[in-house]
């Protein structure tokens, strides 16, 4: 019977321990008076293989210049790093600084958890786009990547750029022959995301919009039914590879098999990664209205973090002209957060990137206004409905009708 | 299933002490009462620790509204997650979807893995090598399965086309996965041809236990290969295979990683199951609470078919003794 106790009672503290043990805190952090604080940046930009060594010199080169602070990179894929990081921000943690991706970026600032940055960014140097990274008054974060949209072409098959849509059209069913499309854009619900910015790019060039300016969603307005049923034509011209995502058709226009697409001003970095020997050029994007999307990675400090101060130290740091001129340089067609003059190397190299400049003054962000923190749902719910529309042979109007309701009822 | 039994009560020794001895009880291990409970209560700390309050947790969640980003902010909202998922036309859809994906895992995996360790039971050149071959699509990640098939069935690059045009049978585009009518086999062949290793390894142990003088009396008797299999083989493997059936169908419910890195639900939700679902409405929208609300449903389609499985093996079980 005394061993049975003993035993129970061995029992009993190995199962209390291994409880505890399960409930037990992170160890605490160091003091941070004894030494250098480290700091986790996270940014999708960082696993890809041509601007992500780029930033990573960036990354050495701060750390190398001062003893308080060491910043560690996290990569995290682009595809996972939205429910990467809100999981990791609704458990209280999460990377000192995140470069968001644009509607990720309002969730969180509505749920709390990112830091004001009011006393670290000069607005007057930061380049419109970053204008709705200020809320209520309060500044949230700055872009560290803006793509601006615009048609990028190959010139080798294309000798008549297009300025109109039916232009465009006309030109990518003249090219699509031998194994070669004419267009290429994201349609399959795999690639959900990139199927909203490319079908808001056309809602967006036939003067559409998916809300006005104090939230109320205009999901099935003319302009936006005009635009829809542009993308679906293009769609239904056979004119584009059906069924193959983003990876794969700037792989083919890499290899000359794509002639034209309207895409963000970081993809030519991109193609020519594939292929440096590609033939790139750009225009203004052929669509009635003049405007154009705009795709964002934004900067963020996590105001759950435990070195803010130090935190804020790395970002004005990034923000300093000279680092500015960093960033532009390797983001190729897209924008730093701060105008920065174009290098006479840089416009020589790449010319086609002042066409993504110029674009950037009639640019829109592909979170509607006033629905920042909806805009994952809200573009489930218009992307199925236009994507069933498209599969079913539906009408486009009526797709749109039944997204307004439901986006109405998700309000 | 294992049974846990206890050790039966010690026997009084046959020599009875003198009158008047102190009574001397050496403790004993076999035969207390308490040691299942010992035995089994780390198990069951660790159950309803980690499984056992994370489920409290999902039903309270699915009575909130709850973001992903907030978890620890919930508003009760009672049963209206529920009311919102049932009155969704699409949930339904999904619900349907679930419920033939499910049907079609647990007959393509089952019968080809019976059909498979019926033929590995078989005598015959490399069966050895054949029996170890075979257990490789099982083996294999099961994401790195879905990023290679994707790229297999890539319309542009993908070497199934290849294969398939010579005979015609490439879809128009050579689009399988953004095919409404095709994305859902596809992806029913491919966890069929993941998963029924398992089952045909299972079953093959089982076949082992065939006792094989049964078979040559049969044989003697006259009895052919199908009457064999069905007098003989089946009642001593059909235990097993149920059980396999029920483990498939709890699997496949919860299949979630091939479904979502190949079409993430589409495309326009023909593929749409309920994890795909669940997934989607917690970690892309952030609504936790529909996210649990489906969750709980999943949960009772789970437990009535165990249920209902056991309650079915227990009377066949009484049937037979009986």
């Amino acid at each position: 019977m005394r061993h049975m106790r003993a035993i129970g009672a061995a029992s009993a503290v190995l199962v209390g321990a291994l409880a505890l043990s399960g409930c037990s805190s992170s160890s605490p952090e160091a003091d941070e008076s004894e030494g250098p604080v480290t700091i986790t940046f996270a940014a999708s930009i960082l696993g890809e293989p041509t601007r992500g060594p780029l930033l990573q010199e960036m990354i050495d080169d701060f750390n190398a210049s001062q003893d308080g602070i060491t910043v560690e990179p996290a990569s995290v894929p682009f595809s996972s790093f939205g429910t990467t990081i809100a999981t990791q921000l609704g458990g209280g943690g999460g990377p000192d600084l995140i470069a968001f991706d644009h509607p990720n970026f309002f969730a969180a600032v509505d749920a709390g958890h990112v830091e004001p940055i009011d006393d670290i960014v000069d607005e007057d140097a930061l380049l419109p786009g970053n204008d709705n990274l200020r809320i209520d008054g309060v500044r949230y974060g700055t872009a560290l990547d803006i793509g601006n949209y615009a048609l990028i072409y190959n010139p080798d098959l294309v000798t008549t750029v297009p300025t109109t849509f039916d232009e465009l059209l006309a030109e990518a069913k003249a090219q699509t022959t031998d194994g070669v499309f004419g267009y290429a854009m994201r349609h399959t619900q795999a690639e959900e995301a990139g199927v909203w910015y490319d079908l808001s790019g056309f809602v967006y060039g036939f003067g559409g919009n998916w809300s006005d300016e104090d939230g109320t969603p205009t999901i099935n307005s003319d302009e936006n039914v005009e635009g829809v049923e542009a993308y679906k034509e293009m769609y239904d011209a056979g004119v584009i590879p059906q069924g193959t995502d983003a990876a794969t058709y700037r792989k083919m226009f890499a290899e000359g098999k794509i002639a034209m697409m309207v895409d963000n001003g970081g993809i030519p970095t991109v193609i020519q990664g594939t292929n440096p020997d590609a033939k790139i050029a750009a225009a203004a994007a052929p669509l009635p209205s003049g405007e154009t999307g705009q795709v964002m990675a934004v900067l963020g400090v996590n105001a759950n973090g435990e070195h803010i101060a130090q935190t804020k130290e790395f970002f004005a740091w990034l923000l300093a002209p000279e680092q500015q001129a960093r960033i532009q340089g390797f983001l190729g067609g897209s924008t730093a957060a701060t105008k920065v003059e174009r290098t006479a190397e840089e416009l020589e190299q790449r010319p086609y990137v002042e066409v993504f400049d110029e674009a950037g003054e009639n640019a829109r962000s592909f979170v509607p206004d006033g629905l920042g923190v909806q805009t994952p749902q809200i573009r489930t719910i218009v992307v199925t409905a236009v994507l069933e529309a498209l599969q079913n042979g539906g009408d486009i109007r009526e797709a749109l009708d039944r997204a307004q309701a439901d986006v109405e009822g998700l309000l | 299933m294992t049974s846990v039994t206890t050790a039966p009560p010690a026997q009084r020794s046959a020599a009875a002490p003198p009158p008047g001895a102190r009574r001397h009880r050496p403790a004993r291990i076999h035969g207390s009462r308490f040691l299942p409970y010992l035995l089994i209560g780390p198990a069951a700390v660790y159950l309803i620790l980690f499984q056992g309050l994370p489920l409290l947790q999902e039903v309270f969640l699915s009575t909130t509204k709850t973001s992903l980003l907030n978890p620890g902010r919930n508003t009760f909202v009672g049963a209206d997650n529920f009311v919102k998922i049932f009155t969704d036309p699409r949930f339904m859809s999904t619900l349907w979807i679930t419920a033939v994906y499910v049907v079609v895992c647990v007959a393509g995996i089952v019968l080809v893995g019976l059909g498979v360790a019926l033929l590995m039971d078989r005598d015959f050149p490399g069966r050895a090598a054949a029996r170890s071959i075979v257990i490789i699509p099982w083996a294999a990640p099961a994401v790195a399965v879905a990023l290679i098939q994707v790229w297999m069935l890539n319309g542009q690059y993908g070497v199934i086309n290849r294969i398939l045009e010579p005979f015609g049978l490439v879809p128009p585009g050579g689009v399988w996965l953004d095919n409404q009518q095709l994305a859902l086999p596809v992806i029913l062949a491919i966890t069929i041809w993941q998963l029924f290793p398992f089952t045909a390894v299972v079953i093959l142990a089982a076949l082992q236990s065939v006792p094989e003088e049964l078979h040559e009396a049969a044989l003697l008797d006259g009895a052919g290969r199908w009457t064999r299999f069905r007098a003989v083989t089946w009642p001593v493997i059909s235990p097993t295979v149920g059980l396999m059936a029920l483990l498939v169908t709890i699997w496949s419910i919860r299949r979630f990683e091939l479904i979502w890195l190949m079409t993430q639900g589409g495309p326009v939700g023909a593929t749409n199951t309920i994890v795909i679902d669940l997934y989607r409405r917690g970690f892309v929208n952030n609504q936790l609470g529909e996210s649990a609300a489906v969750g709980i449903v999943g949960l009772v389609i789970s437990l009535t078919i165990t249920i209902v499985y056991f309650v079915v093996s227990n009377r066949q079980q009484k049937e037979g003794r009986s």
